[in-house]
C-alpha cells in the first residue's frame, strides 16, 4: 500500500511539472513553480544529509580498528575545523578564505596534476590495449589538438593550425552533437519510465 | 505323416526333409530312427535315436549316451512324484555331490582340476545317472564355469587347458515330442514346453579376458598429469605477490618526471619567448561587447567551475575582468556549485591586489543557488525571490523603503543586466546555463549579451551555440589561448607570460609523450614477440 | 503557447506512445533480440564471479544532481544497482555503492535495503555511501575506497567528468575490471581511453534492458531506436534544404 502511494505521488508530481513546462496555463505554471521550489529545498537538504553521511562513515572508520583510519581522522578534523571557522567568522572572512586558498585549491590542483599524468599514461597505453582504427584516430586527434593549442615555440607548421580549427569546428562538434542527441533520447526514456511507474528509484519495487 | 524333429531348433519337419525348414540344419539319417521320433534331447541325455541329427551313425554316439537314453526312457515311465530323487532335489544334489566328490575330490562349487569339464567327460559311464541328474550336471557345469572363473585367473580345472578353445560344439538337445514332459531344468515335468532355439540353448564358455589393464605410454602420461592436477587442487596455492614496483609504476613516474621538468624549466629560467596568439574571433567579440557597455553597467557573473581548474580559468578571465572593471562595471556574483561563491570571492580579490574591491559597493556576492538547472531557472525567472540575501547576510535587492546595493540597483529580472558572463569548466553546466538563459537572451527586444569564459575542453560543446543563428552565446573566450589573445588585444601586461611558456612546453611534451611513448609501447613488444616467434620456428 | 513548447510536448507524447506500443508488440512476440554489447556480457560474468568467487562489486553512481538532466543516468545506475543487489546480496561480500551527491547516496541505500528485504537478508546502510560532495573530492574518496577494499569489478554508471580517470586508474592498479558509462562528453572521452569496457553515448541507458530490469526498458530501447532514425532523417533533410537555400 505504501509503495502504491509513493508511486502515485511520483507519477502525479511528474506529470504536473511536465505539463506545466509545456502548457502555459497559470494553474499548471504556478503549481510547477511551487513543486520545483519544494524540490530545490529538498535537494539542498540532501546536500546536508550528504555531509552527515560522510561524517558518519568516517566516524565509524576512525573509531573501529580499520586500515587507514588515520585518513578518516584527518578528514573529520578538517571538516570540523572548516565548519567551525566558516561558521563562526563567515565564508568570506580572510580566515575562511585562507583555508580555501592554501588547502583546498592546492589539493584540487594536485589532483588535476595527477589527472594529467594519468591521461597521458592512458594515451600511451591505448594503442596497445585497443589496437584498432578508433584508437589511432583518438591519439592522432589528441596530439594535433595538443600541439596546436599551445604556442609550439612560435613554429608555424603549415596546415596544422587550420587542421586544428577544422577538427574543433566540424568533426568534434558533429560527434558531440550526435552523442548529445542520443543521450537526450536516453534521458527522455528514463524520465518516461519513471513517469509511468516502470522504474521506481525511490524504492517502490 | 511321419515327422522328424530338428536337433537344433526342435521343430517338427517332414521326415523326407534333408534340411530343417526353420533353421536349415542338415539332417543326418540314423539307424534305428523310428517314425515316431522324439523331440531332440538335451545333449548327452535322453533319447537320441532320432533327434541327434548331427550324428551320422550310431557308431558316433557314445555308449554311455545310448545307455542314458535308455535309462531315460525307463525313468519317463515312472510317475514324477514317485521319483525319490525328484522329490528330494536337495538330497539328490547332495548325494550327487557326494558321489562326484568321491570320484574327483571336488566339493560343491569346485571342480577338480583333474575332473573333466565337458559333459560328455564328466560323468562316469558306469553310473546309472538319471536324466534329471544329467540335466543338473550340465547346468552345474555351466554355473561352475562362471563361478570358478575369477578375474585374472584361469578357470578352475582349466590349468593346462587351453582356454582359448571353448566348447565350440553345440550342446545336444534331447528330442521330445510336443506335449511330452520336459525332463530337465526348472521346467522339468511340465508339458508343452517350447524347446530352446538353437542360438539360445547354446552354452558356451565365455571368453576369458585378462583383468590387467593395458596402459599405453601416452595414457600413463595423461594419468600422471591428472593425478598431479588432482593433488594440486587440494593444496592451497600461495597468492602471487604484487610487485611493489612494476612496469606501470615506472612508466607513470617517468611520465610525471618528464612533464614536471618540461613545465618547471620555463618558470625557473623565467622564459618569455613564446609568442601570444595573433587573433581570436571569440575573444575579439567579447572585447567589442565590453567596450560598448555603458558607465556603471550591471553585470551578472556566474562562477561555475571546480577549484582544480581555478588556475586555467582565473588566468583566462583575468584580462577580461581587468577590462571590465576599467569600464566601471558593477558585478553580481553567483554560482550553482557549492564552492563557486568562494572561488568568486577569491578571484575578485585577486584581480586588483593593489585596489581592493569593496563587497556591497563594487560587487555583490549572492552565493550558491541549490537545485542545479531548476534553481537556475528559478533565479532567471525571479532573482529576488530565489536569492533575497547576499553571502554576507545583507539584503541584496532594493525594495520599497530600502535602497538596494549599487550592483543590484534597478535589477528586478535577469534581462535588466547589461551582460551575463559565465566562467565554466563543465559541458553540462555550460549547456544548462545556455538552455535556461538562451530563450531569454535570443529575444530581439532583449539587449543583454551572454559571454562565456570556458576551459579548453568545452570548445566543441559551446562553439555551435556561438556560431548559430540566433546566437544564444554572443562571445567566447576559450582557455589560456583565448585569455592570451584577449590580453594581446587590450595590450594588458596582466597576463602572466611566464605561464604561457610553461603551458606551451607542457602541451608540446605531452603530445610528444603520447605519440612516441604510444608507438614505442606498441611496436617494441610486437617486435620482440615476432623475434621470439621466429626463434621458435628456427628451433 | 510557444510553438516550440507544443513541438516538445508532441515529441514526448510520441515517445511515450512508441514505448507503450513496443511493449505490447514485444509481449506478443517471443525472443527479443538486442544487439550484442560486450561490456554487458562481461558485466554479467562479473556478477556471477561476485557470487561464486566472493569478490566484491562496486557501483559508483556519479555526481548528477537530481533536479538536472544528469539525474537520468543516475536513475539508470540505480536500476543496475537494484539488479546487481538482488543477484549478489546473498554472497558473503555484497556490493557497495558510492555516490558524489547527497540524494543519490540516499537512494542507493534505499535500493540496497529493498533488495535485501526482497532476499530476506540483513542490509547494512554503510553499503551505500557518499564519498565526496564536489567532483574531485568524490573521485579522491572513491579511489581511496577502491584501494582499501578488495574490489573485483567497478561499475561507473553515472554523471562523471574527467575526474573519472582517477577512479579508473585506481581500479586498474588493483587489477579490477572497470566498466564505465556517463552522459558527460569529457567523461566519455576519458572512459574510452582508461576503462576496460567503456559505454559510449546512449549504451549506458540500455543497461537496464541488458540486465533484465523489466520489459519496459526493452520497449524504451526500441522507441529510442525509432526516434533516432526519425531525427537522422530530419537532420539530413534539413541539411539538404539548407544546401538548396530553401531553409
Amino acid at each position: 500500500m505504501r509503495n502504491l502511494v509513493y508511486t502515485a505521488i511520483a507519477i502525479g508530481v511528474g506529470i504536473v511539472v511536465l505539463l506545466g513546462y509545456f502548457l502555459q496555463f497559470d494553474l499548471l505554471v504556478n503549481l510547477r513553480i511551487v513543486l520545483l521550489e519544494w524540490a530545490t529545498i529538498l535537494v539542498a537538504t540532501a546536500l546536508l544529509i550528504g555531509v552527515v553521511n560522510l561524517f558518519i562513515v568516517h566516524w565509524r572508520k576512525s573509531t573501529t580498528d580499520q586500515p587507514n583510519r588515520v585518513n578518516s581522522i584527518a578528514l573529520l578534523a578538517g571538516l570540523t575545523i572548516t565548519l567551525g571557522v566558516a561558521g563562526w567568522f563567515g565564508p568570506t572572512d580572510p580566515y575562511s578564505l585562507w583555508i580555501f586558498n592554501y588547502i583546498l585549491i592546492p589539493i584540487e590542483a594536485s589532483l588535476m596534476g595527477i589527472l594529467s599524468v594519468v591521461l597521458i599514461y592512458a594515451g600511451v597505453r591505448l594503442l596497445r590495449r585497443k589496437p584498432n582504427l578508433l584508437s589511432i584516430v583518438f591519439i592522432t586527434t589528441a596530439v594535433v589538438i595538443l600541439l596546436m593549442t599551445g604556442p609550439l615555440f612560435g613554429i608555424d607548421i603549415p596546415g596544422l593550425a587550420e587542421l586544428r580549427i577544422w577538427i574543433g569546428k566540424v568533426p568534434a562538434v558533429a560527434g558531440a552533437r550526435g552523442i548529445l542527441l542520443g543521450v537526450s533520447l536516453g534521458i527522455i526514456a528514463a524520465g518516461l519510465r519513471i513517469l509511468i511507474g516502470a522504474d521506481r528509484p525511490y524504492g517502490g519495487n | 505323416m511321419e515327422k522328424i524333429y530338428c536337433p537344433s531348433c526342435g521343430k517338427p519337419n517332414p521326415i523326407d526333409n534333408k534340411f530343417c525348414d526353420f533353421c536349415l540344419t542338415q539332417f543326418h539319417p540314423q539307424e534305428g530312427d523310428s517314425a515316431d521320433s522324439e523331440a531332440p534331447s538335451v545333449p548327452g541325455i535322453g533319447d537320441n535315436q532320432n533327434g541327434l541329427g548331427g550324428h551320422e551313425s550310431d557308431s558316433n554316439v557314445p555308449d554311455w549316451l545310448s545307455e542314458l537314453q535308455q535309462s531315460n526312457e525307463m525313468e519317463d515311465e515312472k510317475p514324477l512324484d514317485s521319483d525319490p530323487e525328484l522329490g528330494q532335489p536337495a538330497n539328490a544334489i547332495s548325494d550327487w555331490m557326494t558321489g562326484v566328490s568321491g570320484d574327483g575330490e571336488a566339493t560343491v562349487g569346485e571342480v577338480s582340476p583333474a575332473a573333466p569339464f565337458l559333459p560328455d567327460q564328466g560323468i562316469d559311464e558306469s553310473q546309472d545317472i538319471p536324466h534329471w541328474l544329467n540335466d543338473a550336471l550340465i547346468e552345474e557345469e555351466a554355473q561352475d564355469s562362471v563361478e570358478d572363473e575369477r578375474p585374472g585367473e584361469v578357470p578352475l580345472g582349466g590349468e593346462g587347458r587351453d582356454v582359448s578353445q571353448g566348447d565350440s560344439s553345440p550342446p545336444k538337445i534331447s528330442e521330445e515330442t510336443p506335449g511330452d514332459r520336459e525332463n530337465a531344468g526348472p521346467l522339468a515335468g511340465l508339458r508343452g514346453v517350447l524347446s530352446a532355439e538353437a542360438g539360445a540353448a547354446r552354452v558356451r564358455k565365455p571368453r576369458t579376458y585378462s583383468a590387467k589393464l593395458k596402459v599405453s605410454t601416452s595414457q600413463r602420461a595423461h594419468i600422471d598429469l591428472l593425478n598431479s592436477l588432482l593433488e594440486d587442487e587440494g593444496q592451497p596455492q600461495p597468492l602471487p605477490q604484487r610487485r611493489s614496483i612494476s612496469q606501470q609504476h615506472v612508466l607513470r613516474l617517468g611520465i610525471a618526471l618528464v612533464l614536471l621538468l618540461a613545465i618547471l624549466w620555463p618558470i625557473v629560467i623565467a622564459s618569455q619567448e613564446m609568442p601570444f596568439p595573433d587573433y581570436d574571433e571569440g575573444s575579439a567579440e567579447v572585447n567589442r561587447l565590453i567596450s560598448q557597455l555603458p558607465e556603471n553597467a550591471r553585470v551578472l557573473v556566474g562562477f561555475d567551475f571546480e577549484p582544480g581548474l581555478a588556475a586555467e580559468l582565473d588566468t583566462a578571465a583575468a584580462p577580461v575582468f581587468d577590462h571590465l572593471l576599467s569600464e566601471g562595471a558593477l558585478l553580481t556574483l553567483i554560482s550553482t556549485s557549492p564552492s563557486g561563491p568562494l572561488l568568486a570571492e577569491r578571484f575578485i580579490r585577486s584581480i586588483k591586489p593593489d585596489q581592493e574591491l569593496i563587497s556591497g559597493l563594487e560587487y555583490v556576492n549572492l552565493g550558491y543557488i541549490p537545485g542545479g538547472a531548476v534553481g537556475l531557472l528559478s533565479f532567471i525567472e525571479n532573482p529576488q525571490g530565489t536569492i533575497p540575501f547576499t553571502i554576507d547576510g545583507l539584503s541584496a535587492w532594493e525594495t520599497e523603503g530600502r535602497n538596494g546595493l549599487p550592483a543590484t540597483t534597478g535589477i528586478s529580472q535577469i534581462t535588466d543586466y547589461s551582460m551575463v558572463i559565465l566562467l565554466v569548466d563543465d559541458p553540462d553546466t555550460a549547456r544548462t546555463w545556455i538552455e535556461q538563459l538562451g530563450p531569454t537572451i535570443t529575444n530581439p527586444q532583449v539587449l543583454t549579451s551572454f559571454v562565456l569564459i570556458t576551459s579548453a575542453q568545452l570548445e566543441p560543446v559551446v562553439r555551435p551555440y556561438y556560431e548559430s543563428s540566433p546566437q544564444p552565446v554572443n562571445g567566447l573566450v576559450v582557455g589560456l589561448r583565448g585569455g592570451a589573445a584577449y590580453a594581446r588585444i587590450i595590450g594588458s601586461d596582466e597576463f602572466p607570460g611566464k605561464f604561457w611558456d610553461a603551458f606551451g612546453m607542457g602541451t608540446f611534451v605531452a603530445a610528444l609523450l603520447i605519440l612516441v611513448g604510444g608507438l614505442g609501447y606498441y611496436v617494441i613488444p610486437e617486435l620482440s614477440r615476432t623475434a621470439r616467434g621466429q626463434e621458435k620456428v628456427k628451433r | 503557447m510557444d510553438s516550440l513548447n507544443i513541438l516538445g510536448l508532441i515529441f514526448v507524447l510520441v515517445f511515450f506512445g512508441l514505448m507503450i506500443a513496443a511493449s505490447v508488440v514485444l509481449r506478443q512476440r517471443e525472443g527479443r533480440k538486442l544487439r550484442e554489447i560486450p561490456a554487458f556480457g562481461r558485466l554479467r560474468r562479473a556478477i556471477g564471479l561476485a557470487v561464486e568467487a566472493g569478490s566484491r562489486l562496486h557501483i559508483s553512481l556519479g555526481r548528477g544532481q537530481l533536479l538536472s538532466p544528469q539525474s537520468a543516468i543516475g536513475y539508470v545506475g540505480l536500476s543496475i544497482l537494484d539488479r546487481i543487489a538482488r543477484s549478489t546480496s546473498i554472497s558473503d561480500r555484497p556490493p557497495v555503492a558510492t555516490a558524489g551527491e547527497g540524494s543519490l547516496g540516499i537512494l542507493s541505500q534505499d535500493t540496497q535495503q529493498d533488495a535485501a528485504k526482497y532476499l530476506g537478508v540483513e542490509s547494512d546502510p554503510m553499503r551505500g555511501r557518499i564519498t565526496g560532495l564536489t567532483p574531485y573530492s568524490y573521485a579522491a574518496g572513491t579511489l581511496s575506497f577502491i584501494q582499501e577494499e578488495d574490489i573485483g569489478a567497478n561499475l561507473l554508471i553515472g554523471s562523471f567528468g574527467n575526474e573519472v580517470a582517477l577512479i579508473t586508474d585506481a581500479a586498474e592498479r588493483r587489477d579490477g575490471m572497470t566498466l564505465g558509462g556517463t552522459d558527460n562528453l569529457t567523461g566519455q572521452a576519458v572512459l574510452f581511453a582508461t576503462a576496460q569496457e567503456p559505454l559510449i553515448g546512449e549504451e549506458t541507458y540500455a543497461g537496464g534492458a541488458y540486465l533484465g530490469a523489466g520489459p519496459m526498458h526493452i520497449a524504451s530501447l526500441y522507441a529510442q531506436d525509432i526516434l533516432r532514425w526519425v531525427l537522422i532523417g530530419l537532420i539530413v533533410m534539413g541539411a539538404i534544404l539548407k544546401l538548396f537555400s530553401v531553409l
